[in-house]
């Protein structure tokens, strides 16, 4: 048998030729991934983490990237609605930058990994949760996952429980690219009653 | 090597006043520990094979 992993890119030492052979379809994610991904890691902006054949990765010989994704420190600043608490509160976060899988997996349903269909979108981001998750219970702590999602992404983030925050995040600038994409929102853990220092709604 | 300086981020905030229908909408929709648990990463050999394959028959 053998097993995926999500492992981080610098250390995997991965091969430019195995980098520059991994294609989702848009130049500007290949391009992150095979020209800035390690220097912006080096540089503390954004870890890049690859899904890839455990067994290669243990023997330093990864011949393919499944998936990859960006992610990267973040905090969402906000003020309660009493007026007369005027404090800035935040809560951290870590923003997923980028995610992408090889075009030749998009909207193809996965039936030798799910016996439900999922597509393998579905299940390499969902294996990215999972691993999201780990980091925020045992590495790094934080409470919310945060993305801005292009017309691609928003079918899938929405299918797992991410919300749209459009109306509540002030948008980037209209010249911006990102200001074309939807801010969304998940959060996590198993005790948010008081997450936010609030009474439970 | 790439020279972009990148340009300080804007700070991503909730809108005052909007917090406590942006927080009742979060806390609907969270995720636990079991929620997380999903497909197995454990394949059989030929699975993982045919998808790397499947990576090698993509144009480039």
């Amino acid at each position: 048998m053998q097993e995926f992993v999500y492992t981080e890119l610098a250390r995997a030492k991965i091969s430019q030729n195995v980098l520059r052979k991994f294609n989702c379809g848009h130049s500007d994610f290949n391009d992150y991934l095979v020209e800035d991904a390690v220097d912006k890691s080096a540089d503390g902006m954004g870890v890049t983490y690859v899904l890839v054949d455990k067994a290669e990765c243990e023997n330093g010989t990864i011949s393919t990237i499944f998936a990859f994704a960006t992610i990267q420190a973040m905090s969402l600043h906000y003020y309660l609605d009493e007026p007369s608490d005027t404090k800035l509160y935040s809560i951290p976060c870590v923003e997923i930058k980028y995610f992408a899988i090889p075009k030749r997996f998009q909207k193809v349903n996965a039936w030798s990994l799910d016996a439900t269909g999922k597509y393998y979108s579905t299940i390499f981001f969902e294996w990215l949760l999972e691993e999201l998750y780990r980091i925020s219970t045992s590495v790094i702590g934080f409470q919310m996952i945060f993305l801005r999602a292009n017309e691609n992404g928003e079918a899938l983030y929405r299918r797992k429980k991410f919300i749209d925050a459009s109306a509540y995040i002030i948008p980037y600038e209209q010249d911006d690219a990102l200001g074309k994409c939807t801010p969304m929102c998940l959060l996590i853990g198993d005790n948010i009653e008081n997450i936010f220092g609030l009474e439970s709604y | 090597m790439n020279m972009t300086i990148n340009k300080p981020r804007e700070s991503t905030i909730v809108l005052k006043g909007m917090t406590k229908a942006f927080i009742k909408e979060l806390t609907k929709q969270h995720m636990t520990k079991s929620d997380f648990l999903g497909t197995s990463k454990i394949v059989s050999s030929s699975t993982m094979e045919q998808m790397k394959k499947m990576c090698e028959d993509d144009d480039n």
